[in-house]
């Protein structure tokens, strides 16, 4: 069990700042809406969280399109937003000095084949509890760990090593034990997400 | 939870315990005796000292053992000489028992040993059943065995009178010697001991077993042999702590056994040196040695098995490799213990290292490690799993003694420095575990482990230099060191941890410092698994090396560096788990009548809301705590209820209660219940108006019927009190008063001052001589009271006029019972007390005591609870009757007679129960034992739990006679229930009653609590107040009768009721003293022994066995013991109206109220008591029938006046 307060602290109340631009073509009004901002957790997932920003930019869309589900773009690509916001943001963002986060809202031309729908909170957390079951058999059950020996995890962190890695917005120090990191710096799904840079 | 103890040896042989509410480790006071083995259960150790003897701890006890010895004296009548002490030979003896078997000649009776003293000298006993006898205490019979009576008759031919002495154990909270087997101690020193067997199925309460082996070296010309043997301990009860004598169990041969231990149930199983194990058999109520030895494999094949300890369902051993192993298949929770389930089917080898085991009173398991000597516990263990999940070390600092002479020694060890010199001199063969085993080496060296320079070698012989270093030699049963007072070692046995009171103590410091452990003694220790002791720190735990570790700090460095920036300090939250409180005012009807206003306050705080109604002041809670004036109760059911007197709505002017009844449009005649006591002082207004064609009306004061019991049925005489009849045709107002249904003398002077076809006011003000009368704001007459005014219940008018109002003005408190609402508390328990300045406490069935720690909820609210609900849990038996009718062939069996009961039925016979019918009340209740037989049943008997009778119903005796055609026999199933409430458990001590009395009418004053222990002894506890509603410990209080219930009025008047029916009025009471110095027993009303008494400012009021209902009259200062029992009934009304009423079951008295309950679960009032009328007039229904099935408490708070 980790038991290191002051880092798991930081971990959870970890929060991003997002500024959510309705995309303008898809303004049916006179004039372009200010941009939303919203101070979000990096543990949680988008479909969580943007209950205010869909309510917020409907009042601007035509009314046929209301009823369509909104979805996220970042920098021409959608926000695969089965991640956790955190990894999403240590995925596309280089550094903090670009925060807000300017991210795209849309209500059109759902993309289905590169997203997942999350209609309801339900269907979020049901593929939460599938993500953690996932990595509860692969931590503790599963033979993928277990079975690997020391010198096997020293291989698995010496692979990545050859990268630098980002979690949290944090370079974590190469010799930083996987071990602590799992236990640390993992998401609430359970998965420790590293994004190479 | 109660709070319970961990005993563990350390190293250098002190005993130091770990209570379940605390985290430090304290040491038994010191007293010169290193310790090897210990064995415990509650209150009870039994421990094997260095030099190899055995001795025992009595703790924790709040209660004194106390034994009294009886001696029966006996004469015969012979001609001309008189009573004479030459008896018949056919007759008993001189001085015998009750029953004249045994010999009881006075100055034979004997301490048993050291450890306890006479508490005064022989004296007679002078009552017999409650009823006095002259002063040489002589009962006469016309033979021995016969019916015994007061009084001497012309055919009583023999006499015999009580004598009594008691003996108190006084070697409580200290060390006392058992002593040793031969005349030289040395010559079979013990080798192992054990404790248990305090749950015996149908064992007599208070019985324990104890089990010890020996090492004997039995030595003849050519060779010294040594002999295993195993020891019973015969007569070990709670009572004699230290039992009887030790008996020699046979072990089969070629057994040699190196440990024993005991379970709570009697499983015993013993380890053979071979690695073999025995199972002693056959223990039951009965036969508490058990039959025979089974013989079964041990965990490893040529292994010695260092140490077995048994649980109920668990036996876990530990081999000399240290490994450790679970016994499958063991189930000894039954009713009776079959072989197979006590040898169980295999051994399971668990994971771990450990060199030493113990199991708790309810399996859960602590070990000591083979390599570093820590205690663990070991997790997950439950009914489910047994063998639980992993060993999880226990992190408790430990308390450097006082008393121990190196305490330096143990502050250096804290600075982790070498042992200093001092601790050389010390034994420290304990921590050599091979020691422990070695037989051969440890027999020929019993005493040398004594301190050496201190006493010697051969001490034994020479007189103790040292009185603190001891052994066990000289005497039968010697006490080592002095009685613990709780005075200066409170804070051992406490519950409360901020209760320590070793000053010095600060200074030598607590210390994370690990003892290596020798021992551990779990047997009196209770854990349960959702709510683990404080002991253990979280695994894992971060060093300080990995603390600075330059990755990590980067890590942390960066994760605090991200959004430092303030630009975005004004983005809304996502997810707002902020705490915020909005507070609005409205309006809200509780009591289903009126609208008050209150103000609503939610408080959310992260993800959890609360909704607070509070009084329009915004102050003071609505809903939620009940105030100090409230009504406790609690249904047979075991739910509790709660009245608030704040819920009185009534308008208080100038310290009078208000009550206007609107009664416009309401037809005459009409009668209106006041609902209060006409005491002096009160006014009633009564205005309407004088129809034209009026010729007379008339206002009466009824008062409660009289109820002229007849045969079969009743008859009602009418009271009034005040008949005011203004006649017009006359001219005059008739003023009278009916009395048993009888007018008296009319008073007629005066005119009629009303006048038809007009308004009126009608004022009545009652002082205390007479009513003065106002009509149209004019006096208009005096009326002397010829009933009292108190009893006034009903406001009766006729005639032709129209009514607009009734205001009623009264310092009595103005009560609709009907309209009380009682809202539920958390809990369940079976008796509650409370008192003017708001402390609660309650008794739980399983005489557990509770205090009411302010909170409201509980586990009948779901989530809508104050913070401060606890966890509670209480015990309930089912009890159903088996019946059997004896048959000339086939002897007694369940056939009965068509007229029978059934042969499965309730106490009384008249409904069926049948075992498998029993239903447990609701999903928080389990069943915790089987169906067994109860064989303590008032009554006693039979070895097969059977009472034998005449017929049904009659009175049942244990011994078959040849009149008996009928038996009985009771079975019972405990059941448990998990519930919450917000009630704070008290101590470890049973309760059978409790009453509580604030000393002033101060808020803080401090309360007078006195309470019965379940043995029926008188206690009182100290430092009560409504600051600490707890207190801090028990006084007990002698009493020379076991009592069944007590009660405090203001601060000197304690009364009590014995278990034989009588009453005690305790005397002596002062500020100074007040336990009082003397009980003085009260003669119960003839024929009917009391149950229960109930006393304060109002009266002492008692209810009897059967049912009746007495007050005590004449009570004064002066005479404190009053004159007379008056019996006050039930009317006949309540008895025809409500279902299975027949009598009273309970009664409460407050300051000013009574209250009762009737065995048919009626709450009924007293109504009409002031201090003229201190027995009241007559009874008010509260709660009818069918609202609250079974109310069976009611306790009055007192001062219901002061809202």
């Amino acid at each position: 069990m980790a038991n290191d307060r002051e880092v798991l602290r930081e971990i959870w109340e970890g929060k991003l700042p997002i500024c959510f631009t309705l995309n303008p073509d898809e303004v049916s009004e006179i004039q372009q809406p200010d941009p939303f901002y919203l101070m979000v957790p990096r543990l949680s997932y988008f479909p969580l969280v943007t209950d205010k920003v869909k309510k917020y930019f409907s009042k601007f869309i035509s009314n046929e399109k209301e009823d369509q589900e909104m979805w996220l773009e970042y920098d021409g690509q959608p926000l695969k937003w089965h991640f956790p916001i955190g990894v999403l943001f240590d995925l596309f963002m280089v550094s903090q000095d670009e925060l807000p986060w300017n991210v795209t809202v849309h209500f059109e031309k759902f993309p289905a084949q590169q997203i997942f729908r999350f209609n309801n909170k339900e269907a979020m957390e049901s593929f939460f509890m599938a993500c953690l079951k996932e990595a509860d058999v692969l931590k503790h059950r599963g033979v993928v760990i277990n079975g690997m020996q020391k010198k096997d995890h020293n291989q698995l962190w010496l692979g990545l090593q050859n990268v630098k890695v980002r979690t949290h917005g944090v370079v974590p120090a190469l010799n930083t034990p996987l071990q602590w990191m799992s236990e640390h710096l993992s998401y609430p799904d359970n998965f420790l997400h590293l994004c190479v840079v | 939870m109660p709070t319970s103890l961990l005993f563990g040896i350390n190293n250098e042989g002190r005993v130091h315990t770990l209570s379940t509410s605390g985290s430090f480790w304290r040491e038994l006071t010191y007293v010169g005796q290193e310790f090897k083995k210990l064995s415990a259960i509650p209150h009870f150790l039994w421990a094997l000292g260095g030099d190899h003897q055995v001795y025992v701890y009595v703790h924790g006890l709040d209660i004194p053992i106390k034994v009294r010895e009886e001696s029966f004296e006996n004469e015969r009548w012979i001609p001309i000489e008189g009573f004479s002490s030459r008896l018949l030979p056919t007759d008993r003896y001189q001085f015998s028992s009750a029953d004249g078997t045994v010999d009881r000649q006075i100055d034979k009776i004997r301490l048993p040993s050291m450890a306890w003293q006479w508490e005064g000298d022989w004296h007679l006993e002078l009552t017999l059943d409650g009823q006095p006898l002259d002063h040489n205490g002589w009962t006469y019979a016309i033979d021995f065995g016969a019916q015994y009576s007061s009084k001497k008759q012309w055919k009583s031919c023999v006499r015999r009178r009580l004598w009594v002495r008691s003996r108190k154990y006084v070697a409580m909270n200290s060390w006392c010697a058992i002593a040793p087997l031969h005349k030289d101690a040395t010559a079979e020193p013990f080798i192992d001991i054990s404790i248990g067997g305090q749950n015996i199925a149908g064992a007599e309460p208070g019985s324990m077993l104890v089990w010890a082996v020996t090492s004997h070296n039995r030595v003849n010309r050519y060779l010294s042999l040594l002999e295993l043997k195993v020891m019973f301990r015969s007569g070990v009860t709670t009572k004699s702590p230290e039992g009887a004598k030790w008996l020699c169990v046979t072990i089969p041969g070629g057994c040699e056994v190196g440990q024993i231990s005991v379970g709570p149930t009697g499983l015993v199983w013993a380890a053979l040196l071979d690695g073999r194990a025995l199972i002693r058999v056959g223990v039951t109520r009965e036969s508490l040695m058990g039959d025979i030895w089974v013989e079964t494999r041990g965990p490893a094949d040529n292994m010695r098995t260092m140490q077995i300890s048994v649980g109920i369902c668990a036996v876990w051993a530990v081999t000399q490799d240290k490994k450790v192993w679970f016994r499958k298949g063991i189930r000894t929770d039954g009713a009776e213990i079959s072989e197979e389930m006590a040898v169980g089917c295999g051994w399971v080898d668990m994971v771990g290292n450990m060199s030493s085991i113990s199991v708790t009173g309810n399996d859960q398991v602590f070990a000591i490690g083979g390599e570093d000597r820590a205690i663990y516990f070991r997790t997950g263990v439950h009914n489910g799993d047994l063998t639980g999940k992993k060993w999880k070390c226990l992190h408790a600092p430990l308390q450097v003694s006082r008393a121990s002479s190196n305490a330096s020694l143990n502050r250096d060890k804290l600075n982790n420095s070498t042992r200093s010199t001092t601790s050389l001199n010390r034994p420290h063969s304990l921590c050599d575990t091979s020691g422990i085993g070695d037989i051969g080496d440890q027999s020929h060296s019993a005493p040398t482990s004594l301190p050496i320079g201190e006493l010697g070698g051969k001490h034994f012989e020479t007189p103790l230099k040292n009185p603190r270093a001891w052994s066990p030699v000289r005497s039968v049963g010697s006490i080592v060191g002095t009685e613990v007072h709780p005075e200066s070692d409170e804070s051992l046995w406490s519950d409360r941890q901020d209760s320590c009171i070793f000053a010095e103590d600060e200074e030598l410091g607590w210390g994370e410092y690990e003892a290596p452990w020798s021992w551990v003694a779990a047997g009196a220790c209770t854990i349960e698994l959702n709510q683990l002791p404080n002991w253990f720190v979280e695994q894992g735990a971060m060093t300080q090396t990995e603390l600075d570790q330059p990755w990590r700090l980067q890590i942390l460095e960066e994760l605090r560096s991200r959004l430092q920036s303030q630009s975005y300090k004004n983005i809304p939250l996502a997810v707002d788990t902020t705490s915020w409180v909005h507070v609005g005012e409205g309006r809200i009807n509780l009591n289903g009548s009126v609208y008050v206003d209150c103000v609503l306050q939610l408080e959310w705080v992260h993800t959890n809301g609360t909704l607070t109604i509070l009084n329009s002041d915004g102050a003071t809670t609505m809903v939620g705590a009940p105030s100090k004036n409230s009504i406790w109760a609690v249904s047979s059911l075991g739910d509790i209820f709660v009245w608030d007197s704040k819920q009185l709505i009534n308008i208080l002017e100038n310290e009078l209660y208000v009550q206007e009844i609107d009664l416009t449009r309401k037809l005459l005649p009409i009668k209106i219940p006041l609902h209060t006591n006409c005491v002096p002082g009160t006014v009633l207004l009564l205005s309407g108006y004088i129809q034209d064609d009026i010729d007379r009306f008339a206002i009466n004061l009824n008062v409660y019927p009289t109820f002229k019991v007849k045969p079969k049925n009743f008859s009602e005489l009418e009271n009034c009190a005040l008949h005011f009849n203004p006649r017009f045709e006359e001219n005059v107002v008739v003023r009278n008063s009916m009395i048993d249904g009888k007018w008296g003398e009319e008073e007629r002077y005066g005119e009629n001052p009303f006048t038809a076809g007009k308004e009126f006011v009608l004022q009545i003000e009652i002082t205390p001589d007479d009513y003065v009368i106002y009509v149209n704001d004019n006096k208009f007459c005096h009326y002397r009271h010829r009933l009292p005014s108190s009893s006034c219940c009903m406001v009766d008018v006729w005639g032709k006029i129209t009514l607009s109002k009734l205001k009623i003005q009264t310092p009595s408190i103005i009560l609709n019972p009907k309209e009380m609402l009682w809202r539920q508390m958390g809990g369940h328990l079976r008796r509650i007390e409370s008192c003017a300045v708001g402390v609660t406490w309650g008794i739980g069935f399983d005489h557990t005591c509770w205090v009411y720690n302010g909170g409201w909820g509980g586990t009948y609210a779901g989530t809508l609870n104050s913070s401060n609900i606890n966890p509670m849990a209480d015990t309930q038996d089912y009890r159903v009757y088996e019946n059997q009718r004896w048959n000339p062939v086939t002897g007694y069996t369940s056939a009965g007679l068509p007229t029978d009961r059934y042969m499965w039925s309730d106490i009384t016979g008249k409904q069926k129960r049948t075992k498998d019918q029993a239903k447990l009340l609701s999903v928080h209740w389990q069943w915790i034992s089987d169906w067994l037989v109860d064989f303590h049943v008032p009554g006693g008997a039979d070895k097969e739990g059977w009472q034998y009778a005449v017929d049904f119903p009659s009175s049942y005796h244990a011994n078959k006679h040849f009149t008996d055609y009928v038996r009985r026999r009771r079975w019972f199933r405990r059941c448990a229930v998990a519930t919450m409430g917000p009630w704070t458990e008290l101590g470890h001590t049973k309760l059978l009653d409790v009453s509580l009395i604030p000393l002033t009418d101060d808020e803080d004053s401090p309360i007078i609590v006195w309470a019965l222990a379940t043995g029926g002894q008188a206690m009182i506890r100290s430092d009560v107040s409504a600051a600490n509603p707890s207190g801090a410990k028990w006084e007990h209080v002698n009493s020379d009768k076991p009592l069944s219930s007590i009660s405090c009025g203001p601060f000197n008047n304690v009364w009590a009721t014995a278990a034989n029916g009588s009453a005690y009025v305790r005397l002596g009471i002062k500020l100074d003293l007040l336990q009082g110095h003397k009980w003085m027993s009260i003669e119960p009303p003839p024929g009917n022994p009391l149950k229960e008494i109930s006393v304060n400012e109002i009266g002492v009021w008692a209810v009897s066995r059967k049912g009746n209902l007495y007050v005590r009259k004449d009570i004064s200062s002066g005479w404190p013991e009053g004159s007379c029992w008056q019996s006050i009934h039930m009317d006949p009304l309540i008895i025809s109206t409500a279902q299975n009423t027949t009598g009273f079951k309970h009664v409460s008295v407050g300051a000013k109220e009574v209250w009762t309950t009737t065995d048919g679960g009626v709450i009924l009032r007293r109504e009409g008591l002031s201090k003229e009328n201190p027995t009241g007039s007559g009874w008010n229904w509260t709660i009818t029938v069918s609202e609250i099935q079974y109310v069976c408490t009611v306790q009055m708070k007192q001062n219901l006046e002061l809202l």
